[in-house]
């Protein structure tokens, strides 16, 4: 007890005095160079992208959900239109983002649990019921090649409700390096090799180019490249020159940069470190911009903003003393709207354990609603603008961010440094760092590694748990929705796939052919295998 | 030191926790065989049979936890491999409740301390020791020595 009783004499006090990339911060700071004189929607765009931005319109609400089979998610999806989402976020599970069947041997503990299992023309339909698709916007989260089977069977089920695609509005997420759980090695190469990967999402980025003036080609997951550990720096650098990868495909494909720019976005992260995260969001529009006019010859606006869904960061989540997350996931939240998001993801407070229930749900939701309509922030555009330090962590983060980009363009660029296992290396040292620091309380994390609870009781709360008879239900039902087609039109649409595959022409034609025939998402998956001649080890 | 297996099963591939395990059981003296991810139950068992753990540790986020464990130890009874299953990851108190009354002997959440985790899996393989393998039984049909 003297301990606690010591504690105000003693004082408490900063552990050290830089970001968490590391970057110093001083005491104080006042006016260094020429006063920031750029206004909110002119380039480069640092204070936002628009000069209105919330006053306008605020940011969308549009939390993840995903669960169990199509049915289930749609009531989910209902459910949180009703209370106050304002965009859906629909999350697939890793079975379907994979391109597997349900059925799929590695796939048996695993399907419909991080996500929703889809896997036919008629999970889609299902899925988006009794809902809008030419008023509610919705961003589906897969990459290719399951993003070529997911926007066809959206198109279609669309079409089929008198909905022509130039009227959808929303995203495919559809980025061959950073879906899934980031940029990890193996996820991006056993299942399909990544240069096919990032054909397909080029085919797909095409295809929604022409046809698609509403839709967002991809979004550059910048969130999972920060999950793995690596600092905000890595992560802002990282994904723009994944970014970079797909403009030079589109660009090498002979399409004019304007004519697909402005339907490029990002979905980055907003961990705790403040106003860092706000820096980084301001020094990210600032490089895109500059990037597009200089480095790409953008003579649109529009192609030079850098638009961003957000997702508050799950890492710095614990499941020790969860409450204390709702807090966490509230400043995060603050930050994201501080920094210009133009959609937020509130994680749930009980990420730690388990998929969100209806009521974390709300909350998230709520957090989000308190922010726009009690705090009053959101009257007028980049209120940090001109502060002193954020003017300077801005102009820090950039060149941070800039000179690790430089470093990696010498280098040959994101793919390269990523089949090199360079960004690997990056994030090995990152999660071996981070997790040394965090054991070595230099990196305070309450609840864990200090003001922990006495007594490790676990919390005696409601956790969502979703169990097996699901994927039971979904095996059941891929094998009798295999067995009751036209066989002779699938296998026709299949070959043709297949050729259309090997020759190296956009697939989304035959994709949109083998659809219409009723494949599965498998057995589109398994022909394109076939065309490139890689096998699975199972 | 020790001989120690660790596996992820499914699809899943969030592997940051087993990763940085891994590298602090090696680090703290034992043989790690880490297999990485994708792997299924009926690979994990194949690997035992030649690698012959001490321990065998599973990491789970998102799948079915529960019902991955029951496939593994099922793979592992069918191999006649007898090592002791750990589990760890995103794992819900009632979860970790129903894995224990499957078998598996120690579930680690996130935010586990590295001494808890080396501390906890050292008081696993000290259990496990106590039951010496079938072979060197002296009377295989007295009743096996609980922790």
């Amino acid at each position: 007890m003297d301990r606690v009783f010591d504690r105000y004499l003693e004082g408490e006090r900063p552990l050290d005095f830089d970001t968490t990339s590391g970057i110093p911060i001083e005491a104080s700071y006042g006016p260094s160079g020429p006063p920031m004189s750029e206004r909110p929607g002119a380039f480069p765009f640092t204070r936002g992208i628009h000069p209105e931005m919330y006053r306008k319109r605020f940011w969308t609400r549009r939390q993840q959900s995903g669960f169990g089979t199509p049915a289930d998610s749609n009531e989910r999806l209902i459910y949180l239109l009703k209370i106050g989402q304002t965009g859906l976020n629909v999350d697939y599970d890793v079975t379907t983002k994979l391109s597997l069947d349900p059925d799929h041997p590695l796939a048996e503990g695993d399907v419909g649990m991080q996500g929703t299992s889809v896997a036919t023309l008629e999970d889609v339909d299902v899925l988006h019921r009794d809902i809008p698709l030419d008023k509610v916007s919705a961003t589906l989260i897969c990459q290719p090649p399951t993003s070529a089977f997911m926007m066809a069977a959206y198109v279609r089920v669309a079409q089929k409700r008198g909905v022509a695609p130039d009227r959808l509005i929303g995203t495919i997420m559809n980025c061959g390096f950073t879906q899934l759980v980031g940029p990890t090695y193996l996820p991006n190469t056993v299942f399909f090799p990544i240069e096919f990967t990032h054909r397909i999402g080029l085919d797909v980025m095409e295809y929604c180019a022409r046809e698609m003036p509403k839709w967002n080609i991809v979004n550059v997951n910048a969130y999972n490249i920060r999950e793995t550990g690596v600092n905000a720096v890595q992560e802002a650098a990282f994904a723009m020159m994944v970014a970079s990868e797909h403009i030079e495909g589109l660009l090498a494909r002979g399409l004019d940069i304007d004519s697909f720019a402005p339907r490029i976005a990002f979905f980055t992260a907003a961990h705790l470190d403040f106003f860092e995260e706000i820096a980084k969001l301001r020094a990210m529009r600032r490089i895109w911009a500059k990037m597009m006019r200089e480095r790409y010859g953008a003579k649109n606006d529009r192609s030079c903003w850098f638009r961003t869904a957000i997702q508050t960061a799950a890492l710095v989540l614990t499941a020790q003393q969860p409450m204390n997350n709702i807090v966490r996931a509230g400043i995060q939240t603050l930050a994201a709207v501080l920094g210009g998001s133009q959609s937020i993801h509130t994680t749930g407070w009980d990420e730690a354990f388990a998929l969100p229930t209806e009521d974390s749900h709300k909350l998230s939701i709520r957090t989000q609603q308190v922010i726009a309509y009690e705090t009053n922030v959101t009257k007028t555009v980049d209120p940090l603008g001109g502060s002193y330090f954020v003017e300077a962590l801005t102009d820090r983060m950039e060149t941070e961010i800039t000179h690790l980009m430089e470093e990696m363009r010498a280098q040959g660029g994101y793919l390269e440094l990523f089949k090199q296992r360079w960004i690997e290396d990056r994030i090995t040292e990152a999660r071996f760092a981070l997790t040394d620091r965090i054991e070595a309380g230099r990196v305070p994390v309450v609840g864990v590694n200090c003001f922990q609870d006495e007594d490790d009781k676990p919390p005696e709360m409601r956790f969502f748990r979703i169990g097996r008879p699901k994927i039971e239900e979904r095996i059941a039902y891929i094998r009798a929705y295999r067995a009751a087609r036209d066989q002779a039109a699938l296998a026709r649409a299949l070959a043709r796939l297949r050729e259309d595959t090997a020759m190296g022409v956009n697939v989304m034609p035959a994709v949109f052919d083998a659809v219409d025939a009723q494949a599965t998402i498998g057995e589109i998956g398994e022909t394109f295998r076939q065309a490139i001649g890689h096998s699975l080890p199972y | 030191m020790s001989k120690i297996l660790i596996a992820k099963v499914g699809t899943d591939a969030h592997d940051m926790g087993v990763t940085v395990v891994a590298r602090w059981l090696r680090a703290a003296g034992h043989e790690v065989n880490f297999m990485g991810i994708y792997n299924t139950p009926q690979q994990v068992a194949q690997v035992a049979r030649t690698f012959t753990p001490d321990v065998i540790g599973l990491s789970f986020l998102g799948a079915e936890p529960v019902y991955m464990a029951g496939r593994v130890t099922e793979e592992l009874a069918h191999a006649g491999i007898e090592a002791p299953l750990v589990v760890g990851g995103v794992i819900t108190p009632e979860m970790a409740k129903e894995l224990a009354e499957l078998g598996v002997k120690a579930v680690f959440t996130p935010g586990t301390s590295r001494e808890a985790i080396v501390d906890g899996i050292a008081e696993v393989l000290a259990g496990a020791l106590r039951n010496a393998p079938p072979a060197q039984r002296i009377n295989p049909y007295s009743p096996a020595q609980t922790s």
